[in-house]
Formats: C-alpha cells, structure tokens, sequence
C-alpha cells in the first residue's frame, strides 16, 4: 500500500496521546486496530497528517465485568478476545452473538470493539449491539472524561460527537435490569461482507416480562439505527407473537435503507422485520432454540 | 526387478507439489520481487468516467513534485505511434486514451517516479477536465436509438456492433423445429465475472542501449504470443526481446492479454533507459484487465413429447465493452460457444452471435474456460433443465434419453466439434448414487408438506479443452501447438523446458511424472523450467486447459526421443541389436536373458562417454505437439439445496461431482482442480458479478463488492472419477482445469430452480443473490438480466 | 441519486423566489461550501469539502444557473465538479419550484446527483451514505434559512436542524404489515420461520 505521507507517532499514554491529538488537530487520526483506517489510507480517501497509534499504551486492553454486572471493554480490546470470552454467552449475549459475526477472523485479530464504535460505520455491527445494550463511550480529553451514550456517539456515516483531541478510552456496557437475554443476526454474502442488514436484540426480564429491551439496526440508514419504538413494543408484558411481530414492523419501519446491489430498499426493510421477529421468537422463554441456528 | 511406477513419482502419482515447498517458505518469485539496480516505479492515471472526451490534461503539478521522472500522456504516445495497440481479436485498443476515455478506469496518462509513493502523488497532481458522454452499460443501450458512437475512432464503424456471426444448419434446424411437440424456450444472463487472480499484473521493462536487449519481467501465462507481439507493437527484433514470467500468483485466463500497462512501462524504459516497474493494484486489475462471460443467451429447444431433443437454436448477445480484445482463436468470433450439446445427439443446431461495444472494460478473457465453453455449457444445461420441466420429466431421466452412447464414438455434434470417448451414462449413474437420487426426492417431498424449499440440481457435459489442431486453431495467425525440450544429463538426472506457463497447476510437478512414466527417471530427479523466452522452447502459453492436452503431450514425445535414442545406446552397451532388447519401466533388456539390461541412467552416462560409432553423443532432444483433435472430458456435477423463502438465501447441502478426465497424472492435483474449479462456479452461482451503474460506474471494482468466497462459506465437495482414456492423447489424458467452473454454475442454479418448482419461476440469473431469490419466490415470477445496481 | 423534499415556509413567493435567485445564498447551505469567483452572471466557481470521519473528498467546480423561469418560479442550476485529486467526478443538477399556498411558499426541490470514479466506485456507497445526508442537510439548511429570513432574522446565524420524519416511518410501518399479510397469503406459511 502507497498512501500519502504522514507522521506516525507511538505515545505510551493516555495523557500523551491526547496531547498528540491536541497538537496534531482535525488532521489526526488514532490508530488501534487500523482495520477501516488503513484501508481507506491505502485508497487515499484518508490521508491523515498525523497517525496517533494507541498500541504501545499500557492497561487499556481490559475486558471486565464489574461485581454489578456493568461490562466494561478497554480500547485495545480485539473483536476476537470477545469471540472467545466464553463466559459473556451467559451474561452479554447480544455481543456473544455478534462477536463471531464481525467482519472475518483475520479482521477479528486485530480490530478492536471501541475502535469499530469511533469509526461509525453504519455497517458496523458493534455499534448496533451497543445501542440494543444502551451501552455507552468513555472519551478521555485535555479537560477529563465524559460518558457518551453510544445513540448520541453516533452523529452520522463515519462520524461521532467526539473532539478531534478526544480518546476513546473506553466502552461500557449497563447492568441488566433482569435477566438478559439477546442476539444478532446478519444477512451476509460471504463472511465478511457488510450486512445487507442486521439486527441487534437486547432484552431483560424479570420472570416472562418484559423489563428492557433494545434494538439496534446495522446497515440500513446513513447512521446505526436504535430502533427505540419497536423495542418499546415489547416492554411491560411477556413476549407474544403478537408484541413480536409489532417490534418488527416498527423496526422495519423505521429503517432507512439504500437500494443497491445487495438489495432492494425494500428488501431490507424486509431482512429487519425477519431478522427481529426471528431473534424475539427465539427468546421466547417456552423455545429452546439457539440463535445461531437462524444466522441466515 | 520392475520400478513400481507410483513410487517413482510416475502417472497415477499424488505426488506433493514441488513448487509449494518455495511458496509456504515465501521463497516465490514474483515480478514485485523483482529489484533491478535503478529500478524505477510506474503509476497509472485512470479514467473516473465510463465515457467522456478529455478536453484538457495538465501535467505540469506531478513534474513539481521531487523524485517525478516521467509523465506519459496519451498524445505523447500517439506521437511515437504507440497511441493504439492490436488486440487478439483483430481489433485496435488505446495504450493511453488520446481522444476519449471509453470505460470508466482506461488508462489516461503515468507517472514513472523515483519510488512507488511518489507516482502516486504525481498521479494525483495530474489535472485532467472532461467532457462527459453518455454511457452505455449493455448491448440494449448499444443499439438504442439515441446511443452514441464508442468506436467513433474507426473508420467504417457507424454503429456499436462489433460482429455478427453464426454457425449451424438453420435449414435443417428449422425443420426440425416444425416438427417439433413442443418448444422449450429460455433467456438468461451471465454476468460479467473476473477471472480475479490473488497477484494483480505487473512488469519490469529494462531496455539496455549498450545491448539493445528489452528484457522484460512479465505476468503472462503466454510469453512467447508476448514476445511477439511486443516485437509487432514496439518495432523491436523479437531475438532483442527477452520475456521472463516468474511465479505467478494466479492467471485464471487474466494474464493472457497485452495490457497497456506493460507497453507503457516498456516505453517509459526505453525513454529512461533505466527498468521501470509497474504493479497494478487490485482495483485496478478489477476494473481494467480482462473480464469473463457477460452474455445474454437466448435459446429454443424442439422437443419430441417422449423426451427427444429435435434441434437448438441459441442466440448470444455479447458485451465485450470498449474494444474487442477477447483472447480466443481468431476464426470464432463468440470462442468455442457453439461447443454446447456436445453430449447430446441432436441432430441439428443453429447459433446466432452478435457482439457489441459498450462503456466497460475489454477483454473476454477464457476465465478458467476454453473460450466461452462456461457459457455455452451452462446455457446447455440451463436449457435441458427448463426443456425437461416443460415435457414434465425427471431430469436425469431426460439427459440419459438423449446422451450421445458410449458405443457412437467418434460422434459429430450438431455444430461440427468430434467428440471421440466418453462414458456420459455410467457417469451420470455414479453421481446419482452417490448423491442418493430417489431419496433426495422423497425428502424433498416430505420437507415441501412442512413449507421447506429443497431443491436438487444437475449438471452434465462435455467441453472441448486443448486448442487445438492447426487446421483450426490459431491466434493472430499464430497455430496452437506447443513443444518441449528435455535434456537428460550423464547422471540421469534431467531438465525439462516447455512454452507452457505454470501458474498454479503445478506443472513442476506433472510434466516430470510424464517423464517419469516414459523413461523411469524418477520425477524428482527432473527439474522443470516455463516461462523465460530466452530459454524455453516455443509454446502458446497455458489457458483453456490446454497444458496437459497439448504441452503435456509434448513431454511424452520429447521423452519417447530419448527413449528411443536410448535404445540404440543399451543395443550397443548390452552388444545386442536394438531388435532384440525390450523396454520396461527404466530399464532395457535382453528379451531372450531378462536379467541382463541396463537403466536409463546407464544409457544417460554412456551418451555422454561411450556413444555407438556414428552416433552424435548427449542425449537431449525436443519435440512440437499439433494435437489431432481435442480431448473431451465429461463430468456430472449435482448440488442439493435448501432455500429459506423469508430471506432468500439458500444453502448448499451437499454437491457431488463425477469427473472423466482420463487417466490422471497427480490424482492430487486433479482433485484440487476439480475443487477449486467448484468453488468458482459456486460463487459465480451465488455472489459474484462485476455489474454498472447508471452513470457507468463499476461495480465490483473491489473486494468488498466482487465476492470471493473463503473456506467459510463454501460447501463441501464429494468427488467421484471414471477414466476414459483420450485415444489420440499420448498417455490418454484429457484437459481437467476448468471442467468444474464451467459445468458447476448449472448445477447450483439448476437446483435452487428446481426447489421452486411448481411457483412458475422458470429463472433466476446469476449471481442468485438472496433479493433476488426472494424477488421470485414471493413474486413468483423471474428474475432476469444483469444484476442492476438498484438505487432509490 | 436522485433526492426530494419538500417544505413549505410562511413567506410569500416573491420572497422565497428573491432567495433562489442568489447562489452564494443558496450555495451557503451546502455544509462545507465555498464559492471563490464569480465568472459571469449566475456563473460560479467554488469549492466543496465533504468531510465524514477520517475521509475528506475536495471537489473544485463550476455553478451555473440553467434555466430561470420567473413566471413558474422555478430554477435549474447545474453544479458540477471533479475531486481535487482525481478521486471521482460530480455532477448535480438541482430543480426548485415555488408554489403559492395559502399560508405561505411550498418548495419542492431535487436533486438528481451523479458520481463517478473511485468515489462512487470504492467503499459500497461510503461516499453516497455520506452525500445522501449531506444532501438532506442541504435541503434543511435552505429551509432553516428562509424561515430564518421570514422571521427576520439573519440567515447566517441559523443552525442547521434535520427536520423529523416521523409521518413517513408510520406510514412505512402500515406498509411492512401488509407486505407481511400478503407474505402469509402466497407463502406456504410455516410457523417455525415466522
């Protein structure tokens, strides 16, 4: 690969990244996993003046689960330490689903989870998880930190709410308010096509109701899509056919997607109402049915 | 006592392929590999405009930039002659575009700098204004009233047609369609595809004044048609150029062509006198280089009510985008897409082709395909499909009815090929038993009563593969033979030159087994070398399946010279006459004492010391192959599936293929053809298709879009051999490589139609991407043409 | 790609129409745009930064009024432009019409937007995600401005707002209910899928 020039710089902290990014402005970019940064560097569609690489910085490839349930996944994290972290079937299995599901596995070993947030690929899959979860971005400039949930991270295609001289540091994922259960399903071609579309799902109960719920859109708007009334279809009673076929009609409805050559709009449209009711339905607590089963 | 053939590494070998031992080491040695001392980089501007007139190129921003040395624009080749080039079908291809870009990624100027990231920042220094034209994405738009003229650069063209051609006996075709039960009818798309090989093009020219030798490192699969035609375009004498192709990353019918880029980089040299490298990237042997299939096939099969096929009539449609530079024989003008039906005795057949011009890039190359045959042999069993749903018959059934009988041969297909061996039935047999026939049927059955679409698909065929003999094939003039040159050294150990190309096939490994077989040399004790035309015998190059047929009769010759020298060297060392001495297997002998003989190795050192009066000593030789007919291998391909009708998107069960390629050299290598070859027709079938957009973008310029499955997604593959040998092929081998890419595509699609049977969906063009296959089993109607980038 | 909307502003015609008649007001609601010369009368040059994440696209090019019908109050202004570094081309052609209504103007604009080259070409539609909202911010901007311009106020200081969509989401809603009933009535139905 040939892209433009650019200065690499490999900061050992937090604190002097920041100043990195600080000095360097609008024309710095972070490098962690580089796995959308160094394609499109290649293409010249990004030339970056200043490549901050986040890399050599000690702590922050933490993946925890607090003694409160709340998860948190440190900025170095690779998609692949949460495809073989066995134990988040049972406690995050929205991203359980997802992480096996994300791009192919020699983009897994060295993409990470928060980078995939910051870059905000509408076709991104951890975005969606994040906005089914209500999870949210730990961003860490030259003023402090703040918490940003991840519905308002996003503020467009490859576009978020951070400061040019903002690290995200962090992602974080709330405790449950019940018992949760969740998926993903994607609609690919080949392993690691972006979705034609996908769907996130995170629910929570409390016995068979319905405490929390959350679905999250991948690939079918400009921006990850949190389909907030479709999930609010299903709250306050137990999951029926009938709450779960509203879901995914207000899911489908509220997608926005393009036509192109992985399908009709409409098409779509037609993947998230599926996809949704395919993934409730195997939440039903009466089915003993695995979501991956149904991973078209 | 007697060698034993198989631990010599001879025929039925499945010897380990000693070109991987280098290639898992990352020992290969590609062009990029390459470094010449003052190596300079190249850099190609590309068009962003499917059709337009260049009203303006300014340079003068990339000679700013430090490191720049050279910046070639389309005006300044025009006036070294060098603006168009010929093309392997007789027409003429812009080098760098002088008066208009024709498709979206054509050549437009280049940047020859001190390193490779300097080019690229001189390429985007360079200022080029449009004015663009419409564009025309598909011969529908070619020939619309208000479509504008691509050719306008040749004298006589008025319109976007390029040929009209057509082959067959319309008369008796005709009549047979009259007296025709039924008429089955079928219109389909076959998208355009890439032949997409992992290494891009690349070359080094170094043109040396104090010599005048142009060495050019070079990716071809046919470098001495290069040499040639590099000696025509370039004016230099042909014994002043030196072609060398290294290893190569993969051809697959791409790296047949002569692409600008390495003309350009051949001139830029010339200009510098120092080597210049130019590497395409990716996206740039996408979008520019030589493309597969993009053809429209419509068709009409006269049917007897008991099954019979009366007469075909077939019609392509061909996109070949801007300039006709398809690689196939030169006497057809639609390659070898009247070869359909070979399996089938039909009486009479009739095609009509028309080529068109459009806004995309040239170059039907054979992509992994003799010539078209993947068309014709999918439109052939995409059409016995259909025509057999329309008698309502079973349709193993109906392919068995009108097989050509193992006891016909040699037979006459209805457009003139001669098939000569093949044993169609008992292969179809063993594919259906193997995939459990009648009880894939039942269980299809029973999973319909439960809304489960299963379908099961089948493809048979026969193709022609090893162009070919002299009377009939040539390109450019050029007759299609091929040689070998083997000299076996004092020790016995040897070194075997062909004009073939390896570039995955593993010829290193086969042609010694050849040798192996004929003289006992063990196969390890040959080297083999391809691809430096300084030192390799001539030979049209590897594609088309025709190494084995063609390249690799050749070794059997050149190493039944040596034999036969051989002989008379044991005749005077056993001090017998040579009719008294016998052959086996590295060894000759006294008929009449059998214990006494002399290996070949002995008759090797005594060619060296101790040569019969009159004899001339060595003992090395070569040997022309004009091949009397093709090889015609058969294969029956079957796929099962299952479609999920709430998405579309269906998934293969299993898929069985039974393959008659005649005796097999490396099993192993055989087998990973047959492999490989699958697992193109099963994305060609299900995800692949470089398709346009309104405006004349491409689509599919990149890996994102262009699909190549990985070991993820493709199904697994049962295979299954029956051996009829070739009868004119020395050791009785026919083509194997791209058997299973042409004849698999049918077997997929042929079942994801038929898991929809009974909804009216008569077709579905490939790529059967899961929209589509919704679009039809909720709409319940075809769905057909090429893939439209859909936009809101 | 082609883009509608429509909105309408409590301002009468004349007004609305005195808008659409000066291009660098109307190029000012183009996110990223700045126009550097004026060649000749309703003839601009200008350049646009399209920006998302770590991508900048830099088209340079012209702006030309086509065609001005004052009777109709509609314009056609044709904006066209190539990628500074030879990333791609861009043509727009952009229809606004004026209708009187009874409490004020309906605009109805579109537009038709033509990419090519490696901009078009790479990324499955990164650049056309990013030019599609580019393009509704567009239309927003001119409406936020005219309403600014209604209101008196100046129209530079007028943020960009997306205006909501939500009568069409119910409506797409009503939709893929049906397409689901009608699924029910052509499909073999099968309960374990649905």
């Amino acid at each position: 690969m040939y892209p433009s020039r650019f200065k690499y710089e490999t900061p050992s902290t937090v604190e002097e990244a920041i100043g990195l990014l600080h000095d360097g402005g609008a024309d710095a970019k972070i490098l962690a996993g580089g796995q959308s940064l160094i394609p499109m560097m290649k293409l010249r569609f990004a030339a970056p003046g200043t490549i901050v690489d986040i890399n050599n910085i000690p702590g922050l490839d933490y993946m925890r689960t607090e003694s409160d349930g709340t998860f948190r996944v440190g900025a170095l994290v690779r998609h692949v330490d949460l495809e073989r972290a066995t134990e988040l079937k049972d406690s995050q299995p929205t991203i359980a689903a997802a992480a096996h599901l994300v791009a192919d596995p020699i983009v897994r070993t060295r993409g990470t989870f928060v980078g995939s947030l910051c870059h905000a690929d509408p076709q991104g899959d951890w975005a969606s998880c994040m906005v089914a979860l209500d999870g949210s971005v730990v961003a860490q400039g030259p003023k402090g930190r703040r918490t940003i949930g991840v519905d308002e991270f996003v503020k467009g295609p490859f576009t978020t709410v951070l400061a040019p001289d903002e690290l995200a540091v962090e992602a974080v994922v709330p405790k449950a308010q019940g018992v949760r259960s969740g998926g993903y399903l994607k609609l690919e071609r080949r392993i690691g096509d972006f979705a034609t579309a996908g769907v996130a799902v995170a629910i929570e109960r409390n016995g068979d109701v319905v405490s929390r719920a959350g679905i999250g859109l991948t690939g079918v708007g400009s921006r990850t899509i949190n389909a907030e009334e479709a999930a609010a279809a299903v709250v306050g009673q137990p999951l029926t056919p009938d709450t779960i076929e509203r879901a995914g009609d207000l899911a489908a409805a509220i997608s926005d997607p393009r036509s192109d050559h992985r399908g009709s709009a409409d098409y779509k449209r037609h993947i998230v109402a599926t996809f949704v009711t395919r993934l409730l339905t195997s939440m039903q607590p009466t089915r003993e049915q695995s979501t991956e089963e149904r991973v078209a | 006592m007697t060698l034993d053939e198989v631990k010599i590494g001879g025929l039925g070998a499945s010897r380990r392929r000693v070109e991987d031992n280098r290639f898992i080491r990352g020992k290969g040695n590609y062009v990029d590999d390459v470094v010449l001392p003052g190596m300079l980089h190249m850099e190609i501007v590309r068009s962003p405009l499917a059709h337009a007139r260049i009203k303006k190129i300014d340079i003068s921003g990339a000679y700013k930039i430090p490191g720049v040395r050279l910046v070639m624009t389309g005006e300044m080749m025009a006036a070294r002659n060098l603006g168009w080039m010929p093309t392997l079908s007789y027409d003429t291809q812009a080098i760098l575009a002088t008066d208009k870009v024709r498709f979206q990624g054509q050549e437009v100027a280049c940047v020859i700098a001190d390193d490779p990231y300097i080019a690229r920042d001189g390429c985007e220094a360079i200022v080029i204004e449009y004015e663009p034209l419409q564009p025309v994405v598909n011969p529908m738009q070619a020939v619309a009233p208000d479509a504008p003229l691509i050719r306008d650069d040749k004298v006589n063209q008025t319109d976007n047609i390029v040929f009209d051609w057509e082959v067959g006996d319309v008369i008796g075709t005709d009549q047979a369609f009259a007296e025709a039960d039924v008429v089955s009818e079928i219109d389909m798309h076959y998208p355009r595809s890439h032949p997409s090989p992992i290494e891009a093009c690349g070359s080094i020219a170094d043109y040396d004044r104090s010599t005048s030798k142009l060495t050019v490192y070079m990716t071809t699969q046919a470098p001495h048609i290069i040499r040639a035609a590099v000696s025509l375009v370039a004016e230099l004498p042909e014994h002043m150029i030196r072609i060398i192709s290294p290893d190569l990353g993969g051809g697959f019918g791409n790296k047949v062509p002569v692409y600008p880029g390495y003309v350009m980089s051949i001139l830029a040299s010339i200009l510098l006198e120092q080597p210049v490298k130019w590497i395409e990237d990716k996206s740039g042997n996408l979008i520019s280089t030589g493309f597969g299939r993009d053809v429209y096939l419509k068709g009409q099969m006269a049917l007897r009510n008991d099954g019979k096929i009366l007469g075909v009539r077939m019609h392509t449609d061909s996109d070949h985008g801007a300039f006709f530079a398809d690689a196939q024989p030169s006497k057809f003008k639609i390659g070898l897409m009247h070869s359909a039906f070979a399996c089938y005795d039909i009486p009479n057949a009739h095609l009509t082709a028309r080529g068109y011009y459009t806004n995309k890039a040239p170059g039907g190359v054979a992509y992994r395909c003799s010539f078209r045959v993947t068309e014709a042999m999918f439109f052939q069993e995409r059409m016995v499909q259909a025509a057999a749903d329309d008698l309502g018959m079973d349709q193993a059934e109906f392919r068995r009815k009108n097989f050509v009988r193992d006891d016909d041969f040699p037979h006459r297909t209805p457009f003139g090929f001669l098939t000569d061996s093949g044993q169609y039935e008992k292969c179809l047999d063993v594919g259906l038993e193997a995939i459990g026939y009648d009880d894939f049927l039942k269980q299809k059955e029973e999973a319909a009563a439960r809304g489960r679409l299963l379908g099961i698909g089948i493809s048979t065929m026969t193709e022609p593969l090893g162009a070919g003999n002299s009377r009939e094939y040539d390109i450019l003039g050029i007759k299609m033979f091929d040689s070998a040159e083997l000299r076996v050294h004092m020790t016995g150990k040897a070194i075997l030159r062909t004009g073939a190309k390896t570039q995955g096939q593993g010829h290193e490994t086969t042609w010694a087994q050849i040798v192996a077989h004929e003289l006992g040399i063990p196969a390890e004790d040959v080297v083999v070398e391809e691809g430096d035309t300084d030192t390799a015998p001539f030979g049209m190059g590897t594609y088309a399946s025709r190494s084995t047929p063609v390249a690799g009769a050749a070794v059997s010759m050149v190493s039944r010279k040596i034999r036969a020298k051989s002989r008379k060297i044991a005749a005077h060392l056993l001090e017998v006459s040579e009719e008294d001495i016998d052959w086996e297997l590295g060894r000759f002998y006294v008929r009449s004492a059998p214990d006494r003989g002399v290996t070949i190795q002995e008759c090797a050192m005594a060619a060296y010391s101790n040569v019969p009066d009159g004899m001339e000593p060595g003992l090395e030789n070569n040997a022309y192959y004009d091949p009397p007919n093709l090889t015609w291998p058969f294969a029956c391909y079957i796929a099962t599936v299952e479609v999920d009708p709430l998405t579309g998107v269906w998934d293969v069960l299993r898929v069985v293929a039974v393959d008659d390629c005649g005796v097999r050299i490396n099993p192993m290598i055989v087998e990973g053809q047959i492999m490989g070859g699958l697992t193109e027709a099963y994305a060609m079938a299900n995800m692949q298709f470089i398709t346009f957009d309104a405006d004349g973008n491409c689509v599919g310029g990149n890996y994102m879009d262009y699909l190549l499955p990985t070991a993820w997604e493709t199904p697994g593959f049962e295979l299954h051999e029956v051996v009829t040998p070739c009868p004119h092929h020395p050791i009785g081998a026919k083509g194997i490589g791209e058997c299973a890419t042409v004849g698999g595509p049918a077997a997929f699609v042929n079942a994801v139609i038929d898991a929809l049977k009974g909804t009216g969906v008569r077709n579905i063009d490939m790529p059967l991407l899961p929209d589509r296959v919704y679009e039809a089993v909720t709409q319940h109607h075809d769905v057909s043409g090429a893939p439209p980038v859909k936009t809101d | 790609m082609k883009i509608a909307n429509e909105f309408e502003v409590d301002q009468p015609i004349d007004d609305v129409w005195e808008f659409f008649d000066d291009i660098p007001q109307v190029a000012a609601c183009l996110p990223g745009t700045t126009l550097t010369d004026e060649v000749e009368d309703d003839h601009y040059q200008g350049n646009v930064l399209i920006s998302a994440g770590p991508v900048k696209l830099e088209f340079a090019g012209d702006a030309k009024i086509l065609e001005r019908n004052n009777a109709d109050r509609s314009i056609t202004v044709d904006a066209n432009g190539a990628e500074k570094k030879g990333r791609g081309q861009a043509a727009m052609m952009l229809d606004a019409d004026l209708n009187e209504t009874a409490t004020g103007t309906r605009v109805d604009v579109t537009m038709d937007l033509q990419l090519s080259g490696a901009a078009a070409q790479y990324g499955r539609g990164l650049v056309k995600d990013v030019t599609a909202v580019l393009m509704d911010d567009f239309a927003a901007n001119m409406q936020n401005r005219l309403v600014a311009i209604a209101a008196g106020l100046d129209p530079n200081q007028v943020d960009a707002v997306k205006p909501a969509s939500g009568f069409s989401i119910a409506l797409r809603a009503a939709r893929t209910a049906l397409a689901r009933v009608f699924r029910r009535f052509f499909m073999p139905y099968n309960p374990e899928l649905v």
